[in-house]
C-alpha cells in the first residue's frame, strides 16, 4: 500500500523538504509539536490516495476533493488522537471510511434536485487524470467509457461491498488494514470482498470481456 | 473442491493469500472445471481492468482550498491546546495561519484577513466574536472577500492594458468598466459580508437574507442570460432560463421550502449562484453575482456585457446569433479578452455571422456527438465526426464551476475521424478537417458548423466557436473554410491541436 499512498515528489514545503524517509508516525509527532511542514507533508503524502479512495466511492470529483479535505481537516483538529499502536496509513483511512459512509448515508437520504441545463448538469463535474493520449487518442476516448461503465458498476454495490471493494481491489490494501480501516472483522473483508467481485464480475462483462 | 468454495478462493488467490497447497487444488479443480475456469479467467480479467483504470489526484487546488476550511474553523478548533500547552490562543491562530500559508502559498488576501483576526483575538472575550472577526474579515479568504479586495483595488488601467496604447478593445472594455458600477458592487459585498456572518446561526436565515438581496438585484444583474439560451424550464412555478441564476434560486426555495439551504444539488454556473450540492458545514453557501466575477483575480470577464458591446459596435453579428442558437461564455483573463475581442472582430469581418468565444468542455462535445447520433437524419446524410480529446498536464473540469476551474478545463482535440477516415491532428489542424470534409462526395448541406478551439491554458492559444445555426439554411461555403484558415495564419499552430468540428448535413442540399 506505501506505493500507493507515499508521493515523495510533492513533499517540498517552501524552504524546507521532508523526504519520504521519514516514517509517518514521527511525522505526526513533528506535526504535534507544532512543526507546520510535517502537517503539509502528511497532506502531499496522502492527497491523492484520499482523493482517490473519495471518488471511487462517491462517483463525483468534487465531492471527492471536499470529502478529503474533509478527512485531512479532520487529522489536522484530531491529530492529538492519533494512537502510535496503529500505523498512520490506516487511521487516516478509517477517517476516510468513515466519512465516506456517512457521506452516502446522507446522500441516499437526500433528494436530489437539477435545475441547470441538461448538458452541464451539476453534479456531473468531473476531474480526470490527465495522460498524453495524443498518440491514441481512440484509446483516451474508450479508456473513459470503460471508467464510466465500471464507476457506475461500482456505485450500484451495496455500500458495505463498495467501500471494501474499493479499499481491497482497488486501492490494493490488505484485508488487515481494510479491516482496521473500516472497523471490520478480516473475515467479514475477505467475505465482502468475494461477494463484491462476483458482483463486478456480474456486472461489468461487458467491460472485463474487453479486456486483452 | 466445491465449485460453491470457488469464488472465494479465488477472490484470496487474487490477492496472494493462498498457500502453494491450495493453490495447487486451485489449478487441479480448474484442469476438470470448465466453468470454474471461464470464472477465474473473468477474474483475473476484472483484476487487470481495475489496474488499469486512471488514478483520480488530488487537483492542484487541494492545498489552497484545505487552507481556507482550516482558516475557517473556529479558532479554539484549529490547532488543539494540547498541542501547544502554554502557547495561548494567539499560539493557536499563528499555526493555523502558518499552515494555511504553507498550503496556500500566495493566498495572501487570507493571511491579511487572519492577521487582523490574530490581533483583535488577543483580547477578545472566549466564545465572543470581536468586530474583526466577523463579516468581512472572516470572509477574506473566499470568494467575496476576494472579489470585495479585487474591486477596491481595481484600476482599469494597470490591470488591464499595462503600459499599452488604447485601442479597440481597451475602449469596450473602459465602458464596461463604468458601467459596472463598482462602488456599487463593493456595496452589495458589503451586505453579503453581513449575510455571511450569520451563517453559524442558522442556514435558512442565510438563504433568505441572501435571497432578500438578490431580489433587489436580479433586475439588474440576474436577468442577464450568460449561456445556454436554449435552456429554459419552469421550476416551483417561475419560469427559468439559463444565465439568471438568481432565478434559479429562487425555484428552488420555493421548490424546497425553508429547507432550501439544506438541499442538494441546486446550481453551479460562473458568474451566477454558486450553491454547494450540499451544505458543508463551513460553507453551506456561496454566492457569486454575473459581473462581480469579472474581477475575481482578475481572471474573469462578463461575455453578456462584452458582446453587447461588440453588438453595438456591429449589428446583427454576435447578439443577433445569440438569441437564436449559441452558446457564449468568455472565460478568460484580461490579456485574453483583450485578443479575444480582436479576433471577435476579425471574425465577424470574415464570416458576418454569429462568433463566439467559447471554453467547450468535454460533457458539451459529447453531447454534440450524441445530437449528431440521435439526430434522425439518415446515416448516409450524416457527416459522422468523431472526436478524440486528448489533455494536456492540468485537469479537466467537465463543468466548470468557477472561472478558474474553467481555464483549467483546456482539452485539446487531438484525433478526428470523418465518416471514419482518422485525421491525425497536429499542427494545421483546422485546414486539415476543413480539407477533409471538402474531399467529401456532395451534394449536402450544412446545418450546424461548431469548431472550437481550446486554449492551452497557458494563455497563449484563443478559444474560438464559429457557429452557424441549427436549421440555417446556410451551405457549406469556402467562406467558413478561409475564415478557420485566416485564424490559423494568425495564431499559427494554436488552432493545429484543439479543433473540434460539428457538422451535420441534411437531405440533398445544393
Amino acid at each position: 500500500m506505501e506505493n500507493v499512498l507515499t508521493a515523495a515528489s510533492e513533499l517540498r514545503v517552501p524552504g524546507e523538504a521532508i523526504g519520504p524517509e521519514i516514517p509517518d508516525k514521527l511525522l505526526v509527532d513533528r506535526f504535534r509539536n507544532g512543526e507546520k511542514a510535517a502537517f503539509h507533508a502528511l497532506v502531499n503524502r496522502y492527497k491523492d490516495s484520499m482523493v482517490g479512495y473519495m471518488f471511487r466511492i462517491v462517483n463525483d470529483a468534487a465531492w471527492a476533493e471536499d470529502l478529503a479535505q474533509d478527512v485531512f481537516l479532520k487529522l489536522f483538529l484530531n491529530a492529538g488522537k492519533f494512537r502510535a499502536e496503529s500505523r498512520f496509513s490506516t487511521w487516516i483511512f478509517r477517517i476516510a471510511h468513515n466519512r465516506a459512509m456517512d457521506y452516502l448515508k446522507r446522500r441516499k437520504n437526500e433528494p436530489r434536485l437539477v435545475l441547470d441545463s441538461a448538458d452541464d448538469a451539476p453534479g456531473e463535474e468531473k476531474s480526470y487524470e490527465m495522460r498524453d493520449f495524443r498518440e491514441t487518442p481512440a484509446m483516451e476516448s474508450q479508456m473513459k467509457e470503460v471508467e464510466d461503465g465500471v464507476m457506475r458498476v461500482i456505485q450500484e454495490m451495496d455500500e458495505k461491498y463498495r467501500s471494501v471493494f474499493v479499499l481491497c481491489a482497488m486501492q490494493r490494501m490488505s484485508y488487515e488494514d481494510a479491516s482496521e480501516a473500516t472497523g471490520l472483522p478480516v473475515k467479514t473483508v475477505s467475505s465482502r470482498l468475494c461477494r463484491a467481485r462476483r458482483f463486478f464480475r456480474a456486472k461489468a462483462g461487458r467491460w472485463i470481456d474487453a479486456q486483452a | 473442491m466445491d465449485c460453491r468454495d470457488f469464488d472465494e478462493l479465488i477472490s484470496l488467490d487474487l490477492d496472494g493469500r493462498l498457500d502453494p497447497k491450495a493453490r495447487e487444488e486451485i489449478e487441479n479443480h480448474l484442469s476438470g472445471c470448465a466453468e470454474c475456469r471461464s470464472e477465474a479467467f473473468a477474474a483475473r480479467k476484472a483484476e487487470r481492468l481495475l489496474a488499469a483504470l486512471p488514478r483520480h489526484r488530488a487537483s492542484a487546488g487541494f492545498g489552497e482550498a484545505l487552507a481556507r476550511r482550516i482558516e475557517a474553523a473556529p479558532p479554539a478548533a484549529r490547532m488543539p491546546w494540547a498541542l501547544f500547552p502554554g502557547m495561548g490562543r494567539l499560539a493557536s491562530v499563528a499555526a493555523g495561519i502558518a499552515i494555511g500559508v504553507a498550503l496556500a502559498g500566495s493566498f495572501h488576501v487570507a493571511l491579511n484577513g487572519l492577521q487582523k483576526k490574530t490581533s483583535a483575538g488577543e483580547n477578545a472575550a472566549p466564545g465572543r466574536e470581536t468586530p474583526e472577526e466577523s463579516g468581512l474579515v472572516r470572509l477574506a479568504g473566499d470568494s467575496l472577500g476576494r472579489n470585495l479586495h479585487a474591486l477596491e483595488t481595481f484600476n482599469s488601467d494597470a490591470h488591464l492594458f499595462p503600459g499599452e496604447e488604447p485601442d479597440v478593445a481597451r475602449d469596450v472594455l473602459a465602458n464596461e468598466v463604468s458601467a459596472l458600477d463598482i462602488p456599487g458592487r463593493i456595496s452589495e459585498i458589503r451586505r453579503y459580508g453581513d449575510v455571511y456572518r450569520k451563517r453559524d446561526r442558522n442556514g435558512w436565515d442565510v438563504m433568505s437574507e441572501i435571497l432578500k438581496c438578490t431580489s433587489e438585484i436580479v433586475d439588474s444583474v440576474g436577468s442577464a442570460p450568460a449561456a445556454g439560451m436554449e435552456d429554459e424550464a419552469v421550476m416551483g412555478g417561475i419560469k427559468i432560463r439559463a444565465g439568471e441564476s438568481l432565478r434559479r434560486i429562487e425555484a428552488a426555495r420555493r421548490i424546497f421550502g425553508p429547507d432550501f439551504a439544506r438541499s442538494p444539488v441546486v446550481f453551479v454556473e460562473s458568474g451566477g449562484a454558486d450553491v454547494p450540492s450540499q451544505p458543508r458545514d463551513s460553507n453551506p453557501v456561496r454566492l457569486y453575482v454575473s459581473g462581480i466575477n469579472l474581477w475575481t483575480d482578475g481572471k474573469a470577464a462578463p461575455a453578456i456585457d462584452v458582446f453587447r458591446e461588440i453588438e453595438k459596435a456591429h449589428p446583427g453579428t454576435a447578439m443577433a446569433r445569440r438569441a437564436r442558437d449559441m452558446t457564449i461564455w468568455i472565460l478568460a483573463d484580461m490579456g485574453r479578452v483583450r485578443r479575444d475581442l480582436r479576433s471577435v472582430h476579425d471574425i465577424d469581418q470574415l464570416l458576418g455571422d454569429g462568433v463566439v468565444i467559447s471554453q467547450l468542455t468535454m460533457n458539451k462535445i459529447e453531447s454534440l456527438l450524441t445530437s449528431i447520433e440521435e439526430s434522425g437524419m439518415p446515416a448516409e446524410n450524416n457527416l459522422k465526426i468523431r472526436i478524440s480529446a486528448g489533455f494536456n498536464k492540468q485537469q479537466l473540469h467537465v463543468f466548470p464551476s468557477t472561472p478558474a476551474q474553467a481555464l483549467k478545463s483546456v482539452g485539446t482535440v487531438s484525433g478526428v475521424e470523418v465518416n471514419g477516415r482518422r485525421i491525425q491532428i497536429r499542427e494545421g489542424g483546422a485546414a486539415a478537417i476543413l480539407d477533409a470534409i471538402r474531399k467529401l462526395p456532395r451534394p449536402w448541406r450544412v446545418l450546424s458548423c461548431n469548431a472550437s478551439l481550446d486554449s492551452d491554458g497557458r494563455g497563449k492559444r484563443v478559444s474560438i466557436v464559429l457557429v452557424l445555426p441549427k436549421g440555417a439554411s446556410c451551405t457549406y461555403s469556402p467562406d467558413l473554410a478561409a475564415a478557420l484558415e485566416s485564424l490559423e495564419k494568425e495564431y499559427p499552430g494554436s488552432f493545429a491541436p484543439a479543433c473540434l468540428a460539428r457538422i451535420m448535413v441534411e437531405g440533398k442540399g445544393e
